[in-house]
């Protein structure tokens, strides 16, 4: 009795609350409907508002690069009255253009394979072996990743000038002579070198990424290959790597990004020979400044402008292909805290 | 001699071993040594020549020229430390909302997102620094954002007040914000995606609102993310070649002035690890993992 009594009182609440003229109920469904449509009025809003912050910059910079106003005009906002191909030709001379692209190709993208090479093995070794020391090994990753490269860079590089192979070199010693050294700065290698052996530009990232994703992989798929027989190394060759893409493709664009934007380390490696964009860009801005105000006939700001438009646009291209994979790769690999 | 065996998984993790060992060489002779090597020459005058380099063990002097004689290093030192506490809260708050809004379904999420994560690819070196010129300067045109406030409401006179100049440094704050939160957007967005939907569908069949299930779901179970946020923003704004105190770093290097450049560097890092470990502690006890 009890229970039937409640659940006809349940009905009819519940016939109260669904019947679509009460006005407990349109209220309800207004006021929803309402916070809903404001936020998204506020969320739109704030999206627009940003990410107009966040490309004015670049939209200047296009109207800039192409601006032929020397004089600088006041009453143009986007597009330029008198459109020039002569900044862009300038600051293609000035960069020495296809010669800077292909040493900050072969950089990055060497680098970068080498780096998820070395960075895969050592994340894959981290996730799923406990060897001894395993600890305080990996607190060496996460040290190497805190540790400012500045802090260290003056030895790195005094490294480099006179690179031994790893104290190998010091053999020349014995022979009564100098250590054997072969200069590795102003040569891709001062790169290569480091990326090979899981260094390089923030390569303990890259096997904190590597290791959370292999740790996060199922454990049967190595215990089958182990029992086909396949030893350690072809396991991972040929069944972890080949499922790692993802993986494999956020190290890349990551490492292909701060290779191409870096500009510290590369200034120091690089003085007098094969220079990256960013090195020479650096260098140049420094005279093009210089000249602002100078010369009547070109104005060097729309140059430096021009000239860095020309430096960003590979990666802009490299953007385009591959942001849905950067951005959802990203999004799934996650990066546990 | 009798050697003992080892058990068949005691023997594969051995392989382990195997696998690092390309990075144990690395870390070794790339970072360990190194790092040693920064540490003797802070305490040693070093020349370099055509054949190589030569210290000579000074002591503390390096360390005494930085910390008391340099009238620069400790005023750099404490002004981009008090730069960095006023940043990196906002910053981290900045890009957790915005995640959470990318995280949202809406129409034109991905183009929205594609957006913010350019900063990612384009913010860092030489490039940010005449992008943000180009920002915020207005030495060329006049067409920078101060034209934005001088078009709309405000009246010519104002224009050089002091309400002026705040809303200017506030404009050049967000233009900062925007730009340099694309990795943190990216770290919590990954976390977004930690966190069962199974919860919020429980919070809401319970009445909760949005704002009480951002507070109670979202903000706890991000915080391992926060505080990866937080140390990452400290890092980043520390190790800026925009910083004043890598600035002085680097021009005692270019000066061949190794013994003085280590000092001052292994003064800063110390100072980095002190803050990290101080906000590490101070954060870390606030942080909720989720049990698995």
């Amino acid at each position: 009795m009890e229970i039937k009594k409640i659940k006809s009182l349940n009905r009819e609440k519940i016939a109260e609350w669904t019947e679509p003229n009460n006005v407990k109920h349109i209220k309800k469904v207004v006021t929803y409907k309402a916070t809903r449509w404001v936020w998204a009025l506020f969320r739109t809003a704030l999206l627009i508002g940003l990410g107009f912050i966040i490309i004015y910059p670049l939209l200047s910079m296009l109207s800039y690069s192409f601006n032929g106003d020397f004089m600088g005009n006041s009453t143009f906002v986007w597009i330029p009255q008198r459109f020039t191909m002569e900044n862009m030709q300038l600051a293609w001379k000035f960069l020495e253009y296809p010669e800077s692209v292909k040493n900050t190709l072969f950089i990055a993208v060497g680098s970068s394979i080498l780096q998820i090479i070395s960075c895969s093995l050592a994340g894959y070794g981290f996730a799923r072996f406990d060897f001894k020391g395993k600890n305080i090994l990996f607190l060496l990753v996460v040290l190497s990743i805190i540790v400012p490269p500045q802090t260290y860079i003056i030895s790195t590089y005094l490294d480099y000038k006179f690179f031994s192979f790893f104290g190998i070199g010091n053999i020349g010693k014995l022979f009564g002579g100098k250590a054997w050294t072969v200069p590795l700065t102003n040569t891709y290698f001062s790169f290569w070198v480091p990326s090979m052996f899981a260094q390089g530009l923030r390569g303990g990232l890259y096997i904190f990424i590597f290791k959370q994703f292999f740790a996060g992989m199922p454990k049967e798929l190595e215990n089958a290959a182990k029992i086909d027989g396949c030893n350690a190394l072809n396991t991972f060759i040929k069944i972890m790597l080949p499922n790692a893409g993802s993986a494999c493709l956020t190290v890349f664009l990551f490492s292909f990004v701060w290779h191409w934007n870096d500009y510290y380390v590369s200034n120091m490696m690089f003085q007098t020979k094969n220079e990256p964009l960013s090195v020479v860009i650096f260098r140049q801005s420094d005279f093009m400044r210089m000249m602002t105000g100078y010369s009547g006939e070109v104005n060097y700001q729309f140059i430096l402008n021009a000239a860095v438009l020309l430096s960003t646009i590979p990666l802009l291209i490299l953007y385009a292909v591959a942001q849905k994979y950067f951005i959802e790769s990203v999004a799934k690999v996650g990066v546990k805290g | 001699m009798k050697i003992k065996k080892l058990t068949l998984t005691q023997k594969s993790n051995m392989v382990g071993y195997g696998f690092i060992s390309i990075w144990l060489i690395g870390i070794i002779f790339f970072f360990v040594i190194p790092v040693f090597h920064t540490l003797i020459y802070s305490f040693s005058q070093v020349t370099v020549s055509k054949t190589g380099m030569k210290t000579a063990w000074v002591g503390l002097q390096n360390f005494n020229k930085a910390l008391f004689v340099d009238p620069n290093f400790v005023r750099n030192l404490t002004n981009s430390i008090v730069s960095m506490i006023g940043q990196v809260p906002v910053l981290v708050l900045f890009s957790m909302f915005i995640a959470v809004v990318l995280n949202q379904k809406f129409r034109g999420r991905g183009a929205a997102r594609v957006l913010f994560f350019l900063p990612v690819i384009i913010a860092s070196g030489i490039s940010i620094q005449i992008l943000s010129a180009n920002g915020m300067s207005t030495d060329v045109s006049g067409k920078e954002t101060m034209f934005m406030f001088k078009a709309s409401i405000f009246p010519e006179e104002m224009s050089t007040s002091s309400v002026m100049m705040y809303l200017q440094t506030l404009v050049n704050q967000i233009f900062n914000i925007c730009w340099k939160s694309g990795i943190q957007i990216l770290l919590f967005l990954s976390g977004l995606q930690t966190i069962p939907q199974s919860y919020y569908e429980v919070s809401s069949l319970e009445g909760a609102t949005a704002w009480e299930e951002f507070w109670k779901i979202t903000f706890p179970l991000l915080s391992p993310f926060s505080l990866l946020c937080v140390v990452y923003t400290i890092i980043d704004s520390f190790t800026d070649s925009a910083n004043p105190v890598m600035t002085l770093i680097k021009t005692a290097f270019d000066g061949f002035d190794y013994g003085f450049s280590s000092a001052m560097s292994w003064i800063y890092f110390i100072v980095i690890l002190i803050v990290i470990l101080l906000v590490q502690k101070i954060v870390f006890r606030n942080v909720i993992y989720m049990e698995d």
